[in-house]
């Protein structure tokens, strides 16, 4: 300490003892107290304050508490100096923790004696408590959470949670909030920070997308708020990780829908056809009554044909229904059977118009659900001859196949109509047609064909042609890849 | 309202007769023409000295539904005629889309039966 002033020691212990703001004191070597300020005097009840000086007051602690103050004030009385952080309950019953430093000097007349100065740190303490148990907290919570410096945007701390969404490792060292954050978030954060400022009890809410330190993202849905940790000010980010459960409403959310366009079409197009026969009945019911019975007999014939759309639809979704809840069961078959009985079965519900052409290149035992595989190719070469070309003298359909690892692949090319190249991206989806003067399918065959040929580890795909359509299917023989 | 030309929009036979039939028999000397789908109403409506009265429409078709035609036909045609659609949907969210096409003044439920003359005056004059 530098010390010219021209002041006694007196002086300037008479000003420390009335304004110094903690406890001063002056003990002798018998650890008596020789002079205190009015605030250290004040922790006695009042009427002992008289018979503190001159008394070692030991009497009014705990054994424990005695034990320590002796200890402090020999460590001060022969090294010269003590400091310690003690927690004292006070002769006026409060307890308190302290600082207490003591430093042991020698009089003028040779003695040995003590001065102590003690500040009570109880606040702080607690606040430092408080600090320590909420960084406990963090490193043992799996949730997101951020306690940021407001002024600078240095994370401080972050929980175990948020530090592993981020992809940060353990002693990550000093991080700027705002790098974890993409540019729309950061954005939106700044100006929160802005509306803390001038309204810090007020909590406000933030989502987006968070980045990890490799740079991808994750969805993010945050409460933030203003405090203070340690007398520092600030911002607590609470965040949820919401990816998952987003991707989880949004799959849902398209599962929804389509069953919506679902729902909506089947009722339509069940309905459409029933709407017209009644109305063609009916309308025979007037010819009959009017006597003209041969213009009333067409008129039913046409209601029995859209009565057999009706049918065929009802048939498809059944169908439909059986691909979705029966598992596949795997045999071993013979390709050129299958592919022979489907050729045959197509002979006799459309009769001859179409030229078979088959060249298997000796694939011919195969692994597969033997009813579904004959099912797909019934589809493919029954709308290879519903959309053939009627005005073309030779119409003929192609099956191929070929083995490529595990895959068995079947190519179905004809020379009929064929699909325009704008229509094509959403040849496989539900209820889709694209010849309405040639047929009036359900509109739901090759979105079952792709559905049955992806249930068996494989894959249905147009490939564009000059001649008329190709359709590729492909099915895994590793029954594991089935689903 | 006299019609002379009405052209049916629809890719079931069944109703492209019913249609036909109705018109007929309210007005014999009506001109009725029938396509399977909104493209081939596109490509007959450009026919040049082709200008029906009354576009039926329905909504459900391969290719283009009605209301995808009920685009395409507002941006390409300037001159607009009167769309009635005619459909079997019971969903009123198809009613409310095709009402938001200023082309469109009716929305009637299939089967076109005998009073639709009667229910066609009275959207041509609303």
């Amino acid at each position: 300490m530098a010390w010219t002033a021209p002041l006694s020691d007196s002086d300037v212990l008479t000003l420390l003892m009335d304004h110094f703001p903690g406890f001063l004191f002056v003990k002798d070597e018998e650890y008596r107290i020789l002079a205190a300020n009015e605030r250290f005097l004040s922790i006695y009840p009042e009427e002992q304050r008289g018979s503190v000086i001159g008394t070692t007051t030991l009497e009014a602690y705990s054994e424990d508490q005695r034990t320590l103050f002796l200890a402090e004030d020999l460590k001060a009385l022969t090294i010269g100096e003590s400091e310690v952080v003690e927690q004292i309950d006070f002769p006026d019953g409060r307890t308190r923790t302290v600082l207490t430093k003591k430093v042991g000097k020698t009089g003028s007349d040779g003695e040995r004696y003590l001065i102590g100065a003690s500040v009570d740190i109880t606040e702080l303490e607690e606040t430092r408590s408080e600090a320590a148990q909420l960084w406990e907290l963090l490193d043992h919570t799996t949730a997101e959470i951020f306690i940021i410096d407001e002024k600078t945007l240095r994370v401080l701390r972050m929980s175990t949670g948020a530090r592993k969404n981020l992809g940060l490792p353990e002693g990550y060292g000093e991080l700027d909030f705002k790098s974890c954050l993409t540019p729309a978030l950061l954005e939106r954060f700044l100006l929160i920070r802005k509306s803390l400022a001038l309204e810090p009890g007020v909590r406000h809410s933030i989502s987006g997308a968070h980045q990890r330190v490799d740079g991808s993202e994750y969805e993010v849905e945050a409460q933030v708020l203003r405090g203070h940790v340690s007398s520092t000010d600030v911002i607590v980010v609470v965040a949820l990780d919401v990816h998952e459960a987003n991707e989880q409403r949004r799959t849902l959310s398209r599962q929804n829908d389509a069953l919506t366009e679902f729902a909506y079409r089947v009722s339509h197009d069940l309905r459409a056809p029933v709407v017209s026969s009644v109305a063609l009945v009916d309308l025979a019911v007037e010819l009959v009554d009017a006597g003209n019975a041969q213009q009333a007999r067409e008129l039913l014939v046409r209601a029995s044909q859209v009565l057999t759309q009706a049918e065929k639809l009802a048939e498809d979704l059944l169908m439909l229904t059986r691909i979705e809840q029966l598992s596949p069961q795997a045999e071993s078959a013979s390709l050129e059977a299958l592919v022979a009985e489907s050729i045959e079965r197509n002979r006799k519900l459309h009769g001859d118009i179409v030229d078979f052409q088959v060249d298997l290149a000796g694939v011919d035992a195969v692994t597969t659900d033997p009813k579904r595989l004959i099912w797909i190719v019934d589809n493919l070469l029954s709308n290879a001859i519903k959309y053939r070309d009627r005005s073309n003298d030779k119409c003929w359909v192609r099956v191929t196949a070929s083995r490529d690892g595990e895959h068995l692949e079947l190519r179905c090319q004809d020379n009929g109509l064929g699909v325009d190249l704008e229509y094509q991206p959403r040849l496989f989806n539900m209820f889709q047609r694209f010849h309405a003067r040639v047929a009036d399918g359900s509109g739901l065959g090759l979105f079952m064909v792709r559905r049955t040929a992806n249930m068996l580890g494989g894959e249905a795909r147009f490939e564009p042609s000059e001649l008329g359509a190709c359709f590729i299917i492909t099915v895994s023989e590793r029954i594991e890849r089935w689903s | 309202m006299e019609l002379k030309q009405v052209l049916v929009v629809d890719d079931s036979e069944a109703d492209q007769f019913l249609n036909r039939y109705r018109l007929l028999e309210c007005q014999p000397d009506i001109q009725v023409r029938a396509v399977y789908d909104g493209l081939e109403a596109l490509e007959v409506l450009r026919t040049p000295g082709y200008k029906p009265d009354l576009i039926l429409l329905d909504i459900n078709m391969p290719r283009m539904n009605g209301f995808e035609f009920l685009e395409a036909y507002t941006q390409e045609f300037s001159e607009q005629i009167c769309v009635l659609m005619l459909s079997s949907s019971l969903v009123d969210s198809d009613r409310s889309r095709a009402e938001s096409f200023a082309a469109v003044r009716g929305f009637l439920r299939k089967p076109l039966n005998v009073s639709w003359p009667k229910l066609l005056s009275e959207m041509l004059s609303a």
